[in-house]
């Protein structure tokens, strides 16, 4: 059985990870659930900001999870995890979106004042106030890009993932998530400057 | 010297992870293009209070009730195992053998062949010790029973 050589520490190394990932393949349950709980936050807030809603976002992480691990055995380290995971979620996403027939992300219930502890687990009011202002106004802003601007500054700025994972991610090269990425950055800052603006 | 707008490198200038070389550059095309120095100035505090944005929480239990979900996928997979156990190319031949086998014993109409009922004809009437058993043998007594009497020979045939 594995153990972690470092428990309730985030393990960012890449040796460790594949380590999870060969034990999870052997059928190593307790692996396999640290694999899952190392990657479902990241997960989970790029599919909120993705659907905006908290139901569709938990229901799609789920998804993604299952479909991973049903499909790990064949998983042959030619990717990074995380892009191999992420590409799921994005294809799930837009099975999703066309089944649904929703051009636009569903009803936005993040910033919700039940949904706000989604963002911190213990915040003052104050914070909660304006964070609840500045999560609300990103997502309306979020919601007016294309599809494929709105993952890609996702994965990049909230995220936080490399160039070579989104690429991976989304199949696209090194050139185009830039370019993008630029496009992505600037339609953003142009919706989101008025909002911001008469927040402060 | 950058000619273009040279948009790959600026989403890079914007979080400053360019190297030295593609700095200076892009510095150098800023100081002619009015348009990107103005994309720059507008990306650079989007970008750092992007970060600032915290990450949301994981919702309770939800790796508890992904691992639920996956145990219960697993135990109808290991139904199917067995299944799996056979080779490839003969699985489609497995399945064939299966439907003909439930198609046999459930088809709801299956008639007997005439064959048959001439056999169970047979077998009645030799059992009953009726006359017919004067027939000279098994074989004249299926014919009989196929309703074929002119091959049957007549008993006054036996008797010489």
């Amino acid at each position: 059985m594995y153990m972690n050589p470092r428990p309730g520490m985030p393990m960012d190394n890449m040796d460790e990870q594949n380590e999870l990932i060969k034990a999870s393949q052997q059928g190593d349950r307790t692996a396999l659930s640290r694999l899952v709980d190392l990657h479902a936050q990241e997960l989970f807030g790029f599919l909120l900001y993705l659907c905006g809603n908290r139901t569709q976002a938990e229901d799609l992480v789920q998804e993604t999870f299952l479909r991973a691990l049903q499909a790990l055995k064949h998983y042959q380290f030619r990717a990074p995890f995380r892009a191999w995971l992420f590409r799921i979620a994005v294809n799930l996403h837009h099975d999703e979106r066309r089944r649904r027939q929703v051009r636009k992300p569903a009803e936005y219930d993040v910033a919700d004042e039940e949904n706000l502890h989604l963002f911190t687990a213990d915040p003052g009011p104050d914070m909660l106030a304006e964070r609840s202002e500045q999560v609300q106004a990103l997502h309306q802003a979020l919601t007016l890009l294309p599809r494929q601007l709105r993952l890609v500054v996702v994965m990049r700025d909230l995220q936080e993932m490399s160039y070579a994972e989104i690429g991976l991610a989304l199949g696209w090269r090194p050139g185009t998530v830039k370019s993008r990425l630029f496009r992505a950055r600037q339609e953003l800052a142009a919706h989101l400057r008025p909002l911001w603006e008469e927040q402060e | 010297m950058i000619r273009r707008h040279p948009h790959t490198l600026l989403a890079l200038y914007v979080e400053g992870t360019c190297s030295a070389a593609e700095q200076a550059a892009v510095a150098a095309h800023l100081r002619r293009c009015e348009a990107c120095a103005r994309a720059v100035a507008t990306q650079q505090p989007l970008h750092r209070r992007l970060q600032r944005i915290p990450k949301p929480a994981t919702p309770p239990f939800l790796v508890q009730r992904i691992m639920a979900r996956y145990d219960r996928l697993q135990q109808r997979a290991s139904f199917w195992s067995g299944f799996e156990s056979i080779p490839r190319l003969l699985q489609p031949a497995f399945v064939a053998l299966l439907l003909a086998v439930a198609l046999y014993f459930l088809w709801p109409a299956r008639q007997e062949s005439l064959y048959d009922q001439a056999v169970k004809t047979y077998a009645s009437v030799y059992q009953s010790g009726d006359n017919w058993t004067a027939l000279a043998n098994d074989e004249d007594a299926l014919r009989f029973a196929l309703n074929r009497p002119a091959d049957i020979p007549k008993e006054s045939d036996h008797d010489r």
